[in-house]
């Protein structure tokens, strides 16, 4: 199910909000499971059987985990991450396995279809089991809880992805917390609107630039790609906005996944601030196992480069997102070793065109085809494809997206966001506050002025309203992170 | 333990009330919107959209694995949330007053006199049209039946000049490949010739409708009746007296009009047709009485301000209509094969022939083909009056065979 149609907003979720309150505090975790069933289902309804048993296995497994002992241990990790990774080798990279490995006749025999979330699932699984291993967690006490954590909607299908450690104890007993359920409204809404009215309608112009791969001149070039870039920071970070919403309203916290990455001044801040849950999954679970940067150079080098490859090949099985990696790998490794200095002199606006420009040139070898069409779009970009300066399909775009790039670009560049701050500060919790943190104890502190609580009730409002005349306008437009 | 003080409990509460607000307001929106998915009635017919609003699917196992269910359900949200059309329209305004987009669902609004337009791409002329171009024109000159062409240009084609220089206007591309399959060795009449006079362009095509108007049908006809002399076939010109009709007693939001929703439209249309004084003589034929009016003006009172309006003539399109006109200067019988440009083109063309036989190949569902409908009626001659999309984009008759159009019972456009 699409969180931008009006059967999600106008049925799905008064229904699944509803039954999550009609059950006691404890037992909130069977609405949870139930409803993010059926959301699954909604759009895979033979594979929520695949997420479903990802679950009962990795449940089993972290329980043997914590029993086992000595040498054991590791054999159950390591058998547990292959088993859950089998989905995702299977569905996700068989294919461009075959044809890396030159079987093309086998590779088109397989037919496979990608189950919706399926990295984000199988991320979520096997941090699970390694925090086990590391006993820095005791894991799920139930079966049902731990389903519940892996299969719930708001996060199901495009992340954040989220930890056990942090979202575990807050399904204990989730309650209703009236500043948190505000805020998730007003993430809701906002999200909704974010997703529906700017990055849906920034999608056909892009699509028009980019649909034959070739641009056909200099500005073109250049402006599809501001507006993808701007489109998908929209769309992912409005999935984002609204799965923390979700969550809220139903007393769970998830961390922020996006922090205004275009106000980053490097590759590596862009990373601390875009998709920030599988930064740090690929931090903590696969560069500080293999040294992480306490290590030689050389070393440093192949832990970024491994990485970077393997975030790369997280987002899409094919070689242009295995570059898209190692082009932050490289780029993060320079400026660690020649690069920063350098950077840190100049004027900061030209660090935020730096870090502007590294991302944009990132998107088009994530929005390529292949490596060749990647690579004649970078000619146009830098004046050397034979194609003209500017051309009418430019002056097009740029009639057609000036305006809502002008409010794409202020969201992206945080205009917004000390008003947002403010309110997760007034209203919520910090985002870095410990999971255990009682909501209950800070609850009478948390509330809204009359003339804030007025204030955003029409950004509600209006976001809602507008949003919904998108969803109803617009047909069916997938969120760009659901093919991962 | 010391209790809380009544004051400062009381202020506790309304903070928290007042905290609440933004998240009533939202449940407030959602539950509208629950309560009007749930309690109103499904099925109505939507003007706005030109189609039936999807009705909740019966759920069935197969449809639900192979997930045909949840996109009926799914549509069935979208169309059925009450005070569709006002959503609609907030789109569109948002979309072009707010983000200043002058192109709203592929409707172009910014062009001179407040004309809207649409964008044509991917058309293509199908491999076996010359085909059955060909075979159409075969089967008739065997029973001795003369054929003649007729290419509706649509607007998009007088006036390229004020699309937008990137839209690709495939009407323009693909019309010599389109001609050429139609060139069988029988007339091939461009009423591009008549309804393309650029001084007329107002008066010949709706501002918000894709469709010409009675105006230039009435041109269009007196092109082909040359064309048909030409041929000697027998279509006298029209010397009667004519005054004009308008209804104006509510704008005519066409096509392209109901694309981008009332308030983006730049220009109210009016319809309005030209009338022989004292009226028209051509009556229709429905259920074996030919009594029926040309004209059927209880299309322009239907109470809706998306109605289609344009049905006023012929009363809209028909598989087949026989129009007799007892009082023609002629005896010559005419089948036109045709699309909804032809309603009009058929009104003025029945006023001078004895009797005219409109197949709408959309919607026939005769029992004879094409060839044997000519010879059954006497035909005199087969017009055949297509635009460009009804050519190219109407897959009814497997890429217009014009052979092999009987028992077919769908189409897509």
């Amino acid at each position: 199910m699409v969180f931008t149609s009006t059967l999600f907003v106008f049925a799905f979720l008064p229904l699944a909000i509803a039954l999550f309150y009609v059950f006691p505090a404890r037992w909130r975790t069977v609405p949870i499971l139930a409803t993010s069933a059926v959301f699954y289902a909604w759009g895979e309804p033979v594979l929520v059987l695949l997420i479903l048993g990802t679950a009962l296995v990795t449940y089993l497994l972290g329980k043997r985990l914590l029993r086992a002992q000595g040498a054991a241990r590791r054999w159950i990790l390591t058998v547990g991450i292959v088993v859950i990774c089998l989905p995702l080798a299977a569905f996700k990279y068989l294919d461009f396995a075959l044809e890396s490995f030159g079987l093309d006749a086998a590779a088109q025999s397989v037919d496979l279809p990608l189950p919706i979330g399926v990295s984000f699932y199988t991320f979520m699984s096997i941090g699970y089991l390694i925090d086990i291993y590391r006993r820095r967690d005791d894991g799920a006490p139930s079966l049902l809880d731990f389903s519940a954590f892996l299969t719930m909607f708001p996060h199901l299908v495009a992340g954040p992805i989220v930890r056990w450690a942090h979202i575990g104890p807050q399904l204990r007993e989730p309650r209703f917390d009236p500043g948190l359920f505000t805020y998730g409204a007003i993430r809701v809404a906002t999200g909704l609107a974010k997703k529906a009215v700017l990055a849906d309608s920034i999608a056909p112009l892009v699509d028009s630039l980019f649909a034959t791969g070739h641009p056909t001149s200099w500005g073109a070039a250049w402006v599809a790609v501001m507006l993808y870039s701007l489109q998908i920071y929209l769309d992912f970070s409005a999935y984002s906005d609204i799965a923390i919403g979700l969550a809220a309203m139903m007393g769970v916290r998830f961390h922020e996944n996006f922090r205004y990455p275009y106000l980053a001044r490097s590759a590596r801040e862009f990373w601390q601030r875009w998709h920030i849950s599988l930064g740090s999954w690929f931090r903590d679970y696969v560069y500080i196992p293999l040294g992480g940067s306490r290590v030689s150079p050389v070393k440093v080098w192949r832990n970024l480069l491994v990485v970077w490859a393997l975030t790369g090949l997280w987002h899409g099985a094919a070689w242009t997102f295995v570059l898209w990696g190692l082009y932050y790998g490289v780029l993060i490794g320079l400026e660690r070793y020649v690069l920063g200095r350098f950077l840190d002199r100049l004027p900061r606006p030209l660090q935020h065109v730096y870090g502007v420009l590294v991302a944009m040139l990132g998107w088009v070898l994530f929005r390529a085809v292949d490596v060749g069409q990647a690579a004649a779009y970078y000619r146009t970009m830098f004046g050397l494809g034979d194609v003209p300066f500017w051309d009418a399909e430019a002056t097009l775009a740029v009639q057609r997206g000036a305006g809502l790039a002008i409010v794409a670009i202020a969201l992206a560049a945080g205009i917004a966001k000390r008003l947002m701050d403010r309110l997760r500060d007034q209203v919520a919790l910090p985002d870095d506050a410990p999971a255990e943190v009682s909501l209950a104890a800070t609850r009478d502190a948390r509330t809204l002025t009359a003339p804030a609580a007025v204030a955003w009730s029409v950004v509600v409002v209006v976001c809602l309203l507008i949003a919904t005349a998108y969803m109803v306008s617009l047909t069916y437009a997938p969120f760009i992170y659901f093919r991962f | 333990m010391p209790s809380e003080p009544q004051h400062a409990r009381t202020r506790r509460r309304r903070a928290l009330a007042w905290t609440l607000l933004p998240a009533i307001a939202l449940g407030g929106i959602v539950t509208a919107g629950f309560v009007s998915l749930t309690a109103r009635e499904d099925g109505r017919l939507s003007n706005l959209d030109g189609r039936d609003l999807a009705e909740f699917p019966v759920p069935e196992v197969s449809a639900v694995v192979d997930k045909s269910w949840m996109q009926g359900v799914d549509d069935w949200a979208s169309d059925q949330l009450a005070g569709r059309a006002t959503w609609l329209s907030v789109h569109a305004m948002v979309q072009n007053e707010v983000l200043q987009d002058p192109i709203v669902d592929d409707v172009y609004l910014e062009a001179p006199d407040g004309f809207l337009y649409e964008n044509h791409i991917d058309r293509s002329v199908p491999e076996e049209m010359a085909g059955n171009a060909q075979a159409l024109s075969d089967q008739l000159a065997q029973r001795d039946i003369p054929l003649m062409w007729l290419y509706a240009p649509r607007k998009e084609e007088i006036r390229p000049e004020v699309l937008p220089e990137a839209w690709p206007n495939d009407l323009v591309d693909e019309k010599p490949a389109l001609l050429a399959s139609l060139d069988t060795g029988d007339p091939l009449v461009d009423l591009t010739d008549s309804v393309g006079d650029p001084d007329h362009f107002n008066v010949f095509y709706y501002r918000n409708d894709h469709h010409w108007t009675a105006d230039a049908a009435i041109v269009a006809v007196e092109q082909a009746a040359q064309a048909a002399g030409d041929l000697g076939v027998d279509i006298p010109a029209d010397d009667r007296d004519y005054e004009r009709v308008i209804y104006d007693d509510a704008p005519f939001y066409g096509t392209l009009g109901r694309r981008v929703t009332a308030p983006l439209t730049r220009g109210d249309d009016f319809v309005s047709w030209m009338q022989p004084v004292g009226g028209f003589s051509a009556q229709q034929c429905l259920d074996g009485t030919c009594d029926a009016p040309l004209i059927n003006t209880y299309r322009l009172e239907e109470d809706s301000l998306y109605a289609n309006r344009y049905r006023v003539f012929l009363g809209g399109d028909a598989g087949y209509l026989r129009i007799v006109n007892d009082d023609a200067p002629t005896d010559t019988t005419v089948l036109l094969l045709k699309d909804s440009y032809g309603n009009p083109f058929s009104m003025y063309l029945a006023e001078r022939v004895s009797e005219l036989h409109v197949v709408d190949e959309r919607h026939y569902r005769g029992d004879l083909e094409i060839a044997e409908l000519a010879e059954e009626v006497g035909a005199d001659v087969v017009m055949v009056l297509h635009n460009q999309v009804s050519l190219l984009g109407v897959s009814r008759f497997d890429s217009t065979s014009w052979v092999d159009v009987k028992g077919a019972d769908t189409y897509e456009e």
